[in-house]
């Protein structure tokens, strides 16, 4: 509690000085200043590094990478082995109809992606091949198809452990498996303990990558749209994140769902026209495409340029790919687990395709153009979604217009998610009471006019650094539940095969 | 073998109508009738991550709603004019679901009214133009 009361003072804080300050031009800069150093000591402190052939290799990046590595083999391969099977789940070809009306795999896959598509796809990929050329898109995929894995492994815990609010809502996520599955196994403390270390990073978690960075990439592409420095938001960033906050604080604490919905239907909308508009980009460059690749899977191994050479290049790809698709951090299980469903294995099966459709099919598209197009060569100043919008741009000139618009949906549907992310950990933390809720609502949107206002480098460093923190206890907990997932997917496959689950389609 | 005739019913003044109707083709077979209210539902839409954890829960709500409000007053009313009525309340596709619930309780008849309580379907309800097209059954549109 007291922990909370400080946040909020600390936020609360900013917002005066913000207003003394608004007759002076600087009110960003000003609050660059102040938040620029605290950011960069967090992420100093989660992105503690080893030399590794002369480049510094952060070992949460290890950390990530070596979880996804060991459960894909662990589970045999079940990212590729049981890809088929998910289909036939996300067709309802084992929903019985009468359970209509209740949340579908269909559905809580398409809730989970509203949460993890968002700029990460687009701007996240930028930065990816900015700082670790274009073989970083090879280590991105690879990434993508072994997180698929851990999300396995994290979304059946988080159906199987949900538990059932006095209200008939249910909580699942990383908290509830980390607490009720140590407890059973006689280590309460233990559970407790992570749990608890697991909702304080997701509070960080969701007001960095799930809210300063969307709203912060946001502003740049209406900004780049808008005119640039002729734009009427040039210089008023913080009108831009106030804009976006109180369209938030409409939702969250006013109550008006209808927006939330609104946007939720129109996001898989905007991802099917931006993956079109890549195709697009991509047939009219396809000359250039042989070399694209050649530049993308010659950049894997010894890219030429790259600050780091090959580690480097690896480094950027697994960093990229796991702040968008978020598999091993823990969040995506909090969505999943709302299905209805009498087996948790089917639905830590439909969620090995969210890595799938958000890392390898839409994060691998924004590379490829990026690539294509060549405008990373010499890109110097500009950085994250220009990047990409200029990629677009040159050859689709009206795009960056559409991304804009695409970008602000993306932003505004993983900004509401995370919204709901913050008040479940708090509520975890502090208590179930419309009070916790409440103040972890202001907080959240007090971070969003704040995300708008920062530099993308700090950003994005206090982003990853919170949201890869959630993976050290997600990822303890992982391991440890592993045999018990796999005794679990073992008789799953037993009685599916013995044709145990009825076929209703 | 007594026949099963199904009604299906939106709430409606129209579908309260084609349930009496039903009621008294039946009682002169004799004829079991069973009212089924279908809750417009597709598993393709799209809820928030906040919708989704409550969705169970409103689900029950909102069927009890329906159960209160319309299926209970309705079959009150049909067993008062002496019918063997029965009542269901499922979630999907208005038209599909009448088919599909049709076969699963080997109904012989289908009947509706013409009008939904949809204000866009002014001349013909688009679940009963759907139904007359693809039901296997005889359907009897109550005017």
């Amino acid at each position: 509690m007291l922990r909370m009361v400080f946040a909020l003072f600390l936020a609360f804080g900013w917002v005066p000085m913000a207003h003394a300050q608004e007759a002076e031009s600087g009110i960003d800069a000003a609050i660059n200043a102040i938040i620029g150093p605290v950011a960069n000591t967090v992420a100093a402190i989660i992105f503690f590094s080893v030399p590794v052939a002369g480049v510094d290799l952060p070992l949460i990046v290890v950390w990530l990478g070596v979880a996804a590595a060991f459960f894909t083999v662990y589970f045999g391969f079940i990212n590729l082995r049981s890809f088929g099977h998910a289909f036939q789940l996300l067709r309802g070809t084992y929903t019985d109809p009468k359970s209509a009306g209740e949340i579908s795999h269909f559905q809580a896959l398409a809730t989970a992606l509203s949460g993890t598509v968002g700029l990460g796809n687009i701007a996240g990929v930028a930065v990816a091949i900015s700082l670790g050329g274009p073989g970083a898109t090879v280590w991105m995929i690879v990434m993508g198809l072994l997180g698929m894995s851990s999300k396995f492994v994290e979304c059946t815990l988080g159906v199987k452990y949900r538990i059932e609010n006095e209200d008939g809502s249910v909580s699942g996520g990383a908290m509830r498996y980390l607490s009720r599955n140590f407890a059973r196994r006689g280590m309460p403390g233990f559970g407790k303990f992570l749990a608890a270390f697991f909702a304080l990073m997701i509070i960080g978690a969701a007001i960095g990558g799930g809210n300063m960075f969307q709203v912060n990439q946001a502003y740049q592409q209406v900004l780049a749209v808008t005119g640039q420095d002729a734009s009427f938001f040039a210089d008023k960033a913080w009108l831009f994140g106030i804009i976006v906050a109180a369209l938030v604080a409409i939702v969250t604490i006013g109550g008006v769902k209808r927006i939330a919905s609104v946007t939720d239907k129109l996001v898989p909308g905007m991802a099917i026209i931006y993956l079109l508009a890549g195709f697009v980009v991509l047939i009219i460059h396809y000359d250039r495409i042989p070399h694209a690749v050649s530049e993308i899977i010659g950049g894997a191994f010894s890219p030429e340029g790259v600050a780091g050479g090959f580690v480097g290049a690896l480094i950027q790809g697994i960093r990229r790919a796991t702040f968008s698709n978020e598999a091993g951090i823990g969040t995506a299980a909090i969505a999943h687990s709302a299905v209805k469903t009498d087996e948790p294995i089917t639905e830590g099966i439909v969620a090995l395709h969210e890595p799938f459709i958000d890392t390898v099919v839409i994060c691998t598209m924004t590379a490829l153009v990026i690539v294509v197009s060549g405008v990373y060569d010499g890109a110097g100043d500009i950085s994250g979604v220009q990047l990409t919008s200029q990629a677009f741009g040159s050859a689709l000139p009206w795009f960056p217009l559409v991304l804009a618009i695409a970008v602000v949906l993306f932003a505004f549907s993983t900004i509401l998610a995370y919204s709901y992310y913050i008040v479940l950990a708090g509520n975890y933390l502090f208590g179930r009471t419309p009070r916790v809720s409440l103040i972890m609502q202001i907080i959240f949107i007090i971070f969003t006019v704040l995300g708008a206002t920062m530099s993308l480098g700090a950003v994005v460093d206090f982003s990853d650094a919170m949201l890869f923190a959630c993976s050290i206890p997600n990822i303890i907990g992982l391991y440890w539940f592993a045999s018990e997932v796999k005794a679990d997917y073992k008789s799953y496959m037993r009685r599916l095969k013995a044709g145990e689950f009825p076929r209703f389609k | 073998m007594t026949q099963t005739y199904l009604v299906g019913v939106d709430g409606s003044e129209g579908s309260a109508r084609a349930a009496r109707f039903a009621a008294e083709r039946a009682k002169t077979m004799p004829a079991k009738l069973v009212v089924l209210y279908v809750i417009d539902w597709s598993p393709y839409k799209i809820y928030t991550a906040q919708e989704a954890d409550s969705r169970s829960a409103d689900r029950k709500r909102e069927m009890a709603e329906v159960d209160t409000r319309i299926m209970q007053p309705l079959l009150a009313g049909l067993m008062q004019e002496g019918a063997d009525v029965s009542g269901e309340i499922r979630y999907g596709h208005p038209s599909r679901l009448l088919i599909d619930y049709a076969k699963e309780i080997s109904a012989d008849e289908i009947y509706v009214g013409r009008q939904g309580r949809s204000p866009l379907n002014l001349i013909f309800g688009s679940t009963t133009s759907h139904l007359v097209q693809v039901s296997p059954i005889p359907v009897m549109v109550v005017p």
